[in-house]
Parts: C-alpha cells; sequence; structure tokens
C-alpha cells in the first residue's frame, strides 16, 4: 500500500489540483526558458552564417562575368550593404510577425520551402526512432533479464557492433547489399509518397536507426539491471511477489532513465540525418540546411536551425516532464516546493 | 525506361545487348592503348522506331532556379534547352540554326533584324507574339529580373516589334557574338509576359515553373529531388518519341553509379572522370565521351605578391606537368589545353583538325622543371613561398592536379596548401584578392571563341590586372564581323597572354554522359545537350 | 501495490548486486592489444605522412596485392597500406583529445553545479540546454568554413559540443553524492567547497566519469570520421580513415581497399574501445563496491 492510496479522496484531489498547478508553472517557466534559448541561438548562427566564406552575390551569378548593375541589383535586393546588426533586426522583426522571409537560392517563400522538405525528414526520423524503440527496448530488457546468457551476450554483441559502425558506412553497405547485390530496396530519391515513400526510407531509417538503437539498448539493459539488483527488488523478491509484479516493478523504475535516453537520442537523429540524406540523396530538411549553409542563404539556415532547436527543446521540456509522470521521488520533491 | 513494346521483345533485345557488350569488353581488353573514348565499341544502335513512355535521367546537381537569367548554371541550360528556345539556336557543329526566328538578316554592322516563326506557340497553346519575345529579351537584360544574363546583352541599344511578324535589334557597337546572346545558349529564353506578369517575375520556382515553346514542358520541379518534363503538341518541329523525360537530382556519385547498375537511369550526366571504368563495366549500357566546351587553367592575382612577378607566374606554369596531369589523373578524357580558346570555339573558321593544329602551333609553356627552376630563381621569390590553392568540391580533378601542381613546387622550395572547398566557397575566392594563385574553371554555353579569353583577360577580370593591348585586341576582335579575322585576332591575344603569363590554360575538358543501350541520341556532339535534345533520343535496339 | 519507500539509488555502493564471476575474456584481452597496437601506430603516424603522401601518378589505382603496394594505391598513386597506417594518428588523436576535454569541462563545470546548486546550477543548466539544442552538424559546416575546415578546429568544437551531455551526466552525479554522511562530515570540517568537490565527491562519481570517457571516445571516433567523410575537418590529401572512405568508394571498381579497410577499422577500433570501456568500468565499479 503506497501513501497515496492511503489517503482520503478529497485530500487525493487537493494533491491532483496542486500537482496540475506545479506542472503549468514548471512548464511556463520551461517555456520561457526556451524563447531566450531560441533567441540565442538565431543570434549566434545569425552571425556564423554572416562570417562564413561565400558571396551570395557570386552564389547567385556563378562563375561567368557578371554587369555592375546585376551585382548592385543584388546588393540592394538582400540589403547586402546593410550593417550587420540592423540585417540581425530585420530579421527578427519580421520573423516575430511570422515572415521567415524569402530562400534567396530557390527564390520562394521559406515556409513553402520547408513545408515540401518536412515530410521526408519526419518521416524518416519517426520511421528509424520507431525502428530503435521497437527493437532496442525490448532487446535492452530481455538481455537485462537473461544477464550473462547466451542471449544476452548476442544481443550485446549486436548492440556493440550497432554502435561502432559510422551511420554513414552502414549506409554504404545497406546500399550495396539490399539496392545492389540483392535489389529489394531502391537506391536513392524519397518516393512518390505513401507507401512508396516508406519503401524508399527504410534502407536509410535502418542505417540511421542502428548506432541510436545500440545506445538505448545498452541503456535499457543497464537500468533494467540496476533495478534488478536494487533492494526494492530484493526486498519485493524476498516478500514473494509474483515474478510478474516483479518485473513491472523493476521497468516501471527504470523508465525514467530509459526515457531520458530516448529524448537524448531523439536529438542524435536530427543530427544524423544529414549524412544519411546525402549518401540516400534524399530531399529532405538535412541536405536543405547543407545547401542552405554552403549558399549562405541565411532565412533558410536560420529557419531550420530554430525549428531543430526548438524541436530539440520540446523533446528535453517531454522528457523532464515524464519524470514527474513516471518517478514519485521527484514529484513528492516538485510538490513539496 | 519504360519502351511500349511487348515484354517478350524487351527480353530479346536484353540477350542482343548483353552479347555486343561481352564483344565490346574483348576489343577493349584487345586495344589496351587506345584512347579511353574509343575503348567502348558503341553498340550498333539502331533505331527502333517506337516510342519511349519514360527516360530517366540523372543529374549530379540539383538545380534552385529554372530560369537561366536566376540561376545560370550548366545544367540550367541543358535542362532550358528543352523547354524553352531563343531566337536562333546551335546545331550539332555549333553552327547558327533557326529557333522562333525562321530567318534573320543584318542589315547593318549593327542591326539584327529577325523574322519570327509563325506556327510557334507556347505550351499553354498561346501564339507567340513578337510583343512576346521582345518582352523576353528585355527581361533578360535586366540586372534585376535576370542577373545571371544581364551581362550578355549590356551591349544592345534596342529591341522592337518592326513588324507583323519581325523583331529588330540593334547593338551600340559592333558585336561579333551578339547573335549567340539571342540564343537559348546565351542569353535570351523565350517566355510569355501574361506568365511572366502572372508570377510577378518570379518564374522557374517549384510553383511558377516555366512557359516556354520547347518541345517539352515543365510539369513538376522539386528542388533537391526531380524535375519532370512532359511532351507537349504546341511544338513546331516533329513529334519527338519520348514521352517524359524524367531527370532526378543525385548529387552523390557512387548513388548515382548504384542506381545505374541498377538499371533505374537511362542517362547520367557528367559522369565522374575517377568512375569511368565502374560506369563502363555496366553491360546494359555505354559511355560516350565528348569535348565539353569546358576550360581549365590556373588563375594568377596580379595583386597578390609573389604572383606579381611574371617569372613566378612562369615558373608555375612550367613546373605543371599538363600532359601527365591529362593522361593520368584526367583518364584520358581531356585535351592539354595551349590556349584559352577550345579547338570547337574555332568551329565557325576551322574544322576540328585544322582548328588543333592552329592551337598547338601557339606558343605555350611546356613541362619543363629545369626551366621553371631558372625562372623561379630570376624572381621575385627565388627562396620559395608558400600560398594556398582552393578547388571546388564539384570538381576532384582540379583537386588530383592542384596535388601533381603541389608536389611538383614542392621540389622548387615553393608550398602549396592544396584545400577543397564547396562550390560556393569556391566562387567567393576567386578574384578575392586574397588568393594569389586559384583555378579558372569555366565550361562554355555558347561556343564563342572570344567567351572566356575576354572574361579572363578584359577589363575587370578576376585577376585584377589591366592590359592595355589585351583589351585593345578584345575590342578589335568585337567589332571584326569576318569570323576569319576574329579567330585572328584572337589568336594575337593568346600569344599575349602567353607572353606575360597572365594566365595558364590547363586543359580542354570532356564530359562523359551514361546511356543506358535502349536509348540512342542522334548526332551526339559537344553541342547536343545545349540543343532541344529530347528529341534527339530514340528507343534503341 | 509499490513497496513503501524505493530507497535511493545506491548502486555503487550497494552490497546487494549479484556479485557476477568476472574473468579475463578474450574478447577483452583482444581489444586490449588491437587497441594498444593502433595506439603505437598513431603515436609514430607523424613520421609515416611523408612516405605515405609520396606520389607516383604513373602508378595510380594499382588492385591490392601489387606488387610492392599491399594494398594497391589511391588515385594519386599513393600507397594505400601507408596511407592506412598514416591514418592513424587522426583517427585516434582527435577522439581522445574530444572525450579527455570534455569530459574536464565536465568534471569542472558539472561538479560545480551539482554542488554549489542555486544560482550557478541556473546558469551552467541554461548555457547546457542552449548548446544541446544546436544541430552539430550545421555548426561543424559553418565553423569549419569559416577557420578553414582545420583539424584542430573540428575537435575544439567537438570538445565544447560533446560537454554539455557530460555536465549533466557529472552534474546528476554529483547531486547524488551531496545528501552522503560523507560530504556531511566534509563539510563538518570545514575544508574548502573546492576541496570537497574535486578531491571528495570526484573520485566517488570517478566510475561514471570513466565509463562516460570510453563511450564518448567511440563516439567521436565515429563523429570525426562522419565529419571527415563529408570533407569537413580534414584537408584533401592529408591521410585519414573517413577522408579515404569518401575517397575510396568512387574507385571501389579498381581497389576495393581504400574503401574497406579503413571502414574495418574504424569499426573494429570503436568496437575495441566500447568492449574495453565496458570492462573497465565493470572492475572500477567492483572495486568500488569493495
Amino acid at each position: 500500500m503506497t501513501a497515496t492510496e492511503l489517503m482520503q479522496p478529497d485530500e487525493q484531489s487537493t494533491r491532483t489540483k496542486s500537482l496540475v498547478r506545479v506542472l503549468a508553472r514548471t512548464l511556463g517557466i520551461r517555456l520561457l526558458g526556451v524563447l531566450a534559448i531560441l533567441l540565442v541561438i538565431s543570434f549566434l548562427t545569425f552571425s556564423l552564417v554572416y562570417l562564413a566564406p561565400g558571396d551570395i552575390v557570386k552564389n547567385l551569378l556563378g562563375n561567368r562575368p557578371t554587369s555592375p548593375e546585376a551585382v548592385a541589383a543584388i546588393r540592394a535586393q538582400y540589403n547586402l550593404d546593410d550593417p550587420f546588426l540592423m540585417r540581425y533586426f530585420d530579421w527578427i522583426l519580421n520573423a516575430l510577425r511570422g515572415d521567415f522571409g524569402e530562400s534567396i537560392r530557390l527564390q520562394q517563400p521559406v515556409t513553402t520551402v520547408l513545408s515540401a522538405r518536412l515530410g521526408y525528414t519526419f518521416a524518416l526520423m519517426s520511421l528509424s526512432f520507431l525502428v530503435a524503440l521497437v527493437v532496442a527496448i525490448p532487446m535492452g530488457v530481455l538481455s537485462a533479464e537473461r544477464e550473462g546468457r547466451a542471449s544476452d551476450r548476442l544481443a550485446s554483441t549486436l548492440s556493440l557492433v550497432g554502435l561502432s559502425a559510422p551511420s554513414f558506412a552502414l549506409a554504404i553497405l545497406l546500399l550495396y547489399l539490399f539496392a545492389m547485390l540483392i535489389p529489394i530496396f531502391p537506391a536513392y530519391g524519397g518516393g512518390s509518397g505513401g507507401l512508396d515513400t516508406l519503401w524508399h526510407l527504410t534502407l536509410p531509417a535502418v542505417a540511421l536507426a542502428a548506432g541510436i538503437g545500440a545506445i538505448l539498448m545498452r541503456m535499457t539493459r543497464a537500468a533494467v539491471l540496476r533495478e534488478l539488483q536494487s533492494d526494492a527488488i530484493t526486498f519485493a523478491r524476498a516478500r514473494g511477489l509474483p515474478e510478474r509484479d516483479i518485473r513491472f516493478i523493476a521497468l516501471r523504475a527504470a523508465a525514467i532513465p530509459i526515457v531520458t535516453s530516448a529524448g537524448l537520442i531523439l536529438t542524435f537523429i536530427v543530427g544524423g540525418t544529414i549524412i544519411v540524406e546525402t549518401v540516400f540523396a534524399l530531399p529532405g530538411i538535412g541536405s536543405l540546411l547543407q545547401e542552405a549553409v554552403l549558399f549562405k542563404d541565411i532565412p533558410v539556415v536560420q529557419a531550420i536551425t530554430l525549428l531543430v532547436a526548438a524541436l530539440i527543446a520540446t523533446i528535453t521540456i517531454v522528457v523532464d516532464m515524464s519524470y514527474l509522470l513516471f518517478d514519485p521521488r521527484v514529484r513528492a520533491k516538485e510538490l513539496n516546493k | 525506361m519504360k519502351t511500349s513494346s511487348p515484354p517478350n521483345k524487351r527480353t530479346r533485345r536484353f540477350f542482343g545487348v548483353a552479347i555486343a557488350a561481352t564483344a565490346a569488353l574483348v576489343l577493349s581488353a584487345c586495344s589496351s592503348g587506345a584512347s579511353p573514348a574509343e575503348d567502348e565499341a558503341p553498340a550498333d544502335l539502331v533505331d527502333s522506331g517506337q516510342g519511349i513512355e519514360t527516360v530517366k535521367v540523372a543529374f549530379p546537381g540539383s538545380l534552385a532556379n529554372l530560369y537561366i537569367g536566376q540561376e545560370s548554371g550548366i545544367l540550367n541550360y541543358y535542362l532550358a534547352a528543352n523547354v524553352q528556345e531563343g531566337l536562333v539556336s546551335l546545331d550539332s557543329e555549333g553552327k547558327f540554326v533557326p529557333g522562333l526566328a525562321t530567318e534573320w538578316e543584318m542589315t547593318d554592322d549593327s542591326t539584327y533584324v529577325f523574322t519570327v516563326r509563325e506556327d510557334a506557340k507556347f505550351h499553354n497553346g498561346d501564339t507567340v507574339t513578337p510583343e512576346d519575345i521582345v518582352f523576353s529579351i528585355e527581361q533578360a537584360a535586366d540586372p534585376v529580373a535576370s542577373p545571371g544574363t544581364s551581362f550578355y546583352l549590356q551591349g544592345m541599344a534596342s529591341a522592337e516589334v518592326t513588324g507583323d511578324n519581325e523583331i529588330t535589334v540593334k547593338t551600340e557597337n559592333p558585336n561579333a557574338s551578339f547573335l549567340t546572346n539571342l540564343s537559348n545558349v546565351g542569353a535570351l529564353v523565350v517566355t510569355q509576359q501574361a506568365f511572366w506578369e502572372e508570377h510577378d517575375g518570379k518564374v522557374g520556382t517549384s510553383n511558377s515553373l516555366l512557359m516556354g515553346t520547347g518541345p517539352y514542358a515543365v510539369t513538376e520541379f522539386s528542388p533537391d529531388s526531380h524535375v519532370v518534363l512532359d511532351r507537349v503538341d504546341t511544338w513546331w518541329g516533329e513529334q519527338p518519341p519520348v514521352e517524359q523525360i524524367r531527370i532526378d537530382f543525385i548529387p552523390d556519385e557512387n548513388t548515382r553509379l548504384l542506381a545505374a547498375q541498377k538499371g533505374d537511369i537511362d542517362i547520367a550526366f557528367n559522369v565522374p572522370l575517377k568512375q569511368a571504368n565502374s560506369w563502363q563495366d555496366i553491360s546494359e549500357g555505354r559511355v560516350d565521351a565528348v569535348n565539353d566546351l569546358s576550360y581549365a587553367g590556373l588563375l594568377f592575382d596580379h595583386e597578390v605578391a609573389p604572383f606579381d612577378d611574371p617569372n613566378v607566374r612562369a615558373a608555375i606554369a612550367t613546373a605543371t606537368d599538363s600532359e601527365a596531369i591529362v593522361e593520368k589523373l584526367l583518364h584520358g578524357y581531356g585535351e592539354v589545353a595551349t590556349s584559352i580558346m577550345t579547338p570547337e570555339s574555332l568551329s565557325q573558321v576551322y574544322d576540328a583538325d585544322a582548328a588543333r593544329d592552329v592551337l598547338s602551333n601557339l606558343p605555350h609553356h611546356s613541362f619543363d622543371m629545369d626551366r621553371a627552376k631558372e625562372l623561379l630563381e630570376d624572381s621575385s621569390a627565388a627562396d620559395g613561398f608558400t600560398t594556398e590553392l582552393t578547388y571546388p568540391n564539384t570538381g576532384p580533378q582540379l583537386g588530383t592536379a592542384a596535388q601533381s601542381i603541389a608536389e611538383n613546387m614542392k621540389q622548387l622550395g615553393v608550398t602549396i596548401n592544396v584545400r577543397e572547398v564547396p562550390i560556393e566557397e569556391w566562387l567567393a575566392t576567386i578574384g578575392d584578392g586574397e588568393h594569389g594563385l586559384g583555378f579558372m574553371w569555366y565550361f562554355s554555353t555558347t561556343g564563342d571563341p572570344a567567351e572566356v579569353s575576354s572574361y579572363l583577360l578584359g577589363a575587370g577580370n578576376d585577376s585584377h590586372f589591366d592590359s592595355a593591348e589585351a583589351q585593345r585586341l578584345i575590342a578589335e576582335s568585337d567589332a571584326a564581323l569576318d569570323p576569319a579575322d576574329r579567330v585572328n585576332i584572337l589568336l594575337q591575344l593568346e600569344e599575349e597572354n602567353h607572353k606575360n603569363t597572365h594566365t595558364s590554360p590547363l586543359w580542354w575538358g570532356q564530359s562523359l554522359t551514361y546511356f543506358s543501350n535502349e536509348i540512342g541520341i542522334k548526332d551526339f556532339s559537344p553541342f547536343t545537350f545545349l540543343g532541344a535534345w529530347g528529341p534527339q533520343l530514340y528507343a534503341a535496339e | 501495490m509499490t513497496p513503501p519507500k524505493i530507497t535511493p539509488r545506491t548502486r555503487m555502493i550497494s552490497i546487494t548486486g549479484k556479485t557476477k564471476k568476472k574473468r579475463m575474456d578474450l574478447t577483452v584481452l583482444l581489444s586490449g592489444v588491437g587497441l594498444a597496437i593502433v595506439f603505437i601506430v598513431a603515436a609514430i603516424s607523424p613520421l609515416l605522412i611523408e612516405a605515405a603522401t609520396k606520389q607516383s601518378i604513373l602508378d595510380a589505382l594499382l588492385p591490392p596485392g601489387s606488387p610492392g603496394h599491399l594494398l594497391g594505391t589511391d588515385e594519386l598513386g599513393r600507397d594505400v597500406l601507408l596511407l592506412t597506417l598514416a591514418g592513424t594518428g587522426s583517427a585516434i588523436v582527435g577522439p581522445v583529445v574530444i572525450a579527455t576535454g570534455s569530459m574536464l569541462l565536465a568534471i569542472i563545470f558539472g561538479t560545480l553545479a551539482g554542488y554549489l546548486g542555486g544560482t550557478v546550477d541556473a546558469i551552467i543548466g541554461r548555457i547546457v540546454d542552449v548548446l544541446l539544442s544546436l544541430p552539430v552538424m550545421l555548426l561543424a559546416i559553418v565553423v569549419a568554413g569559416i577557420f578553414g575546415a582545420g583539424y584542430w578546429v573540428t575537435v575544439t568544437l567537438l570538445v565544447i559540443l560533446f560537454s554539455p551531455s557530460d555536465i549533466r551526466i557529472v552534474r546528476a552525479g554529483v547531486t547524488e553524492q551531496v545528501p552522503r554522511p560523507y560530504v556531511e562530515a566534509a563539510q563538518m570540517l570545514s575544508l574548502s567547497r573546492a576541496r570537497i568537490m574535486y578531491r571528495h565527491i570526484v573520485p566517488n562519481v570517478w566510475p561514471l566519469i570513466f565509463a562516460n570517457l570510453m563511450l564518448n571516445l567511440g563516439i567521436a571516433l565515429v563523429t570525426l570520421s562522419s565529419l571527415s567523410f563529408l570533407g569537413i575537418g580534414v584537408a584533401p590529401g592529408t591521410p585519414d580513415w573517413g577522408r579515404q572512405i569518401a575517397d575510396g568508394r568512387s574507385v571501389m571498381a579498381d581497389n576495393p581497399a581504400m574503401l574497406l579497410i579503413p571502414a574495418l577499422l574504424i569499426v573494429l577500433v570503436t568496437m575495441a574501445i566500447n568492449l574495453l570501456g565496458d570492462h573497465l568500468s565493470e572492475r572500477l565499479r567492483e572495486r568500488g563496491i569493495q
């Protein structure tokens, strides 16, 4: 019997209400923090891209003779002669109004450009995350429960290989194996939507999932193992609880580190997409970002960095909030503040 | 590729091709030493006369915008050539042929009168009016609307509709290369005024696409992914056999190779030279090499010490083993350049062999390490120096050439740090006043003999030197309306360049194109992809 | 149905864990020996660079097994075996610097945040948040562009980008230690805060730090080679495994060894690092128990 179960009904509802209040307060503070972070990041990337080598005029005109009028026209169009800070403030004022500007490279509104790409990257990320979760967590749990046995050793070896093989090497290997030798998967491109896209994204997703899955598997294994060996479990065993319940207790306690690491690996996926998208010629955010950085296409770089940063920040918040749901100790601490 | 032939016939054809390819392998094994371009005995391709549903093409890089006035890379020109037309076009020998103008004449030194084709229609079915053409010329000349092409039309004085089907264009001064600029390989791709205004001038994006008069219309464009061209029934020419051309952008060269090996690609543009063997090994296809009108050379910034010293420049040029570079690093796909002008650019005056003779007789720095040593000892940098040489990631052959040059210069006490940079960053290093040594890598679209040399040696060049003599020769060549006179003047310009080593030619390039053996192409030449090449494709058997 | 009270996780000094029989695994032994060899080669690799970068265009793209070139040559006629050996330096040195560097940062700042708490914790926490929200690849591309794609620039950047998650880990470890009696005892003795943090607490989180150090070493090796695969961090012509793989892909048909050998080496070395890391951290933990 837990403390909560001993409480009177109205006492419990007060606690639930205060939990909601605490949650809202924490969330509010965190969201403000995120806004501040996004502001800092927007300035940081803006100045980095501004300082980066390359010249928008040359990028637009290419390697050919040009007239001074054309150069002047471009400089005027993109306000290249304005001081740095002024250009930044111009950008941020427009961004605050929801106008993220127009891509210099693609001559289209940033929102149009992004929405055309987000689908692929989002599908790739979700698919590889899903693959990693579905394979790694059960494998980690099983591995922990059968610590030292053959299945554990096999799973650990697999995760070791996954952890040690760079995703680009894996991508190349998968391409040669499953697109060339046994040609069951396409070699490039994002497909034409629906199932076809899923088909095209399978190999890239697996290449991306291997590394993160390996990390997740190891974390899961370690967390479950730790719980299985904890005093609580020893105590539960001593009380003669059925193995099923013991397993539940251990898993529930292990959930926190697993969720944390799952959140962390989501941020790895975001970085890993660039390489995988390059090798598989996928028209996603990663390749767009790479092109945009090289082209000094500031509006696009800004939009993507902020989007990614916001995404990562959201994941972090969700992960931290999940402590409250999973861990009674953290919940108690927050409530007693 | 999908052909509309019955399946059993396809199987039979496949075997035929396989046997032909095996024969080709045996042949190439016997003929070692022959230039690689001849290695692949072309399977005897015969036009089956059948239609083709889709031809799948791979481009080595993405296009960001389809309008050449906005983005003017060589791939943009290749694509636009199927979709839009200029007043005139180039045939497979580089000679002018009718485009949207059926005929033209020069009424005086600086006046061109064009008769507009009456049966020309836009893809939406509207008839092309002379007003549309004049509007397109004006947009192409406008630095804001068309930053990529406005340079070429700077010398234009006026463009007017002068009759029902007549347009008159005047230049400010006599200009021998002006007609080129009114073709699709120069600055003019005709579009409809109403279409342009509807999209507020933002044409060529994935939303607005293009409006043209060519044999194919763009129906889908997704940057970094693909572009789809569909055959139209509005073109004035004969209906081409290929219904659809789907172009995929596959920047990663190995993914591209893999896709071709799987049979996913019918035509691949610009096969990397170092991968030539792998592409040739694909049994269902062939690799054709043609001179691509490209020029590669060393660029010196005359305002950056020690490159202000002609002896330093000459020393580097002399220490460059162009023959070995072409033979070993370009795998023979190219020619040692003795001038800035390519042999093809002389095609209005000389045939291919005569042009090579003339150009090889020009004075040039031939490889000689001892001579290079003397030149350097005679210079302001006798004790050696250190410099950086950057090359674009899209030109790995420039990188290997750079490393070979660096290796030779090391023996003379000169350290050259070779650095690969993204093409965008490389563009910015050209003429930045910091990089004394650099590459010039230029793909000519027009095949005009003065296109590159006037850019490299004329006023406002990226080497930051002012040569009165060079500028005089360029002006003289512009005014020389007789092609032979013009080439003579330009040859003098080459000698002037050699005397001062303003810039040092390395090689004239070749491009490799991969074709599936189910696809044939008529009249494959350096100029093929600069004209409407879709109609040139046929189903082979 | 949960037990009335969940004891704080006390893994490191717990005696309830099943004591496993640890034997010197053959794989661990092999990893150790292999890594030792790789580290020695890495140490002497600067001496090999001169010979490795010797070009001979006439001998370009020889297949593996050619006389005088066991693994063949690359497109500039350089010996692939020598190149691979010389490339060990940039493959190993950078990751070692990255792993130790980011761990040092983590020990300093993580301990500060975890022990002092309050404003210091908040400031460090926010900085960590900012760093964690940066897309690593983007920064690497941009920064490498600005500073000229140098190896050490990339390494320094990775040190900084690796540190935030390390700081979080160390902070968490230290936070766990703070309520312990020995810390209270040290405070009662009015030892200086620096002394308590770095002499008393840090040694207790050492197993955590060490396990993470080895994990980072492996990840750094993979990350650095991924970046050089993309052409970031090493100049062309420099012997480097990632670079060699990128170059080797396009000449796969002529000399497959150019791609396969460095790729295999990256995987094997990383595996050895991870295996050894697992083993050593296990041992450290056991020693912590006694």
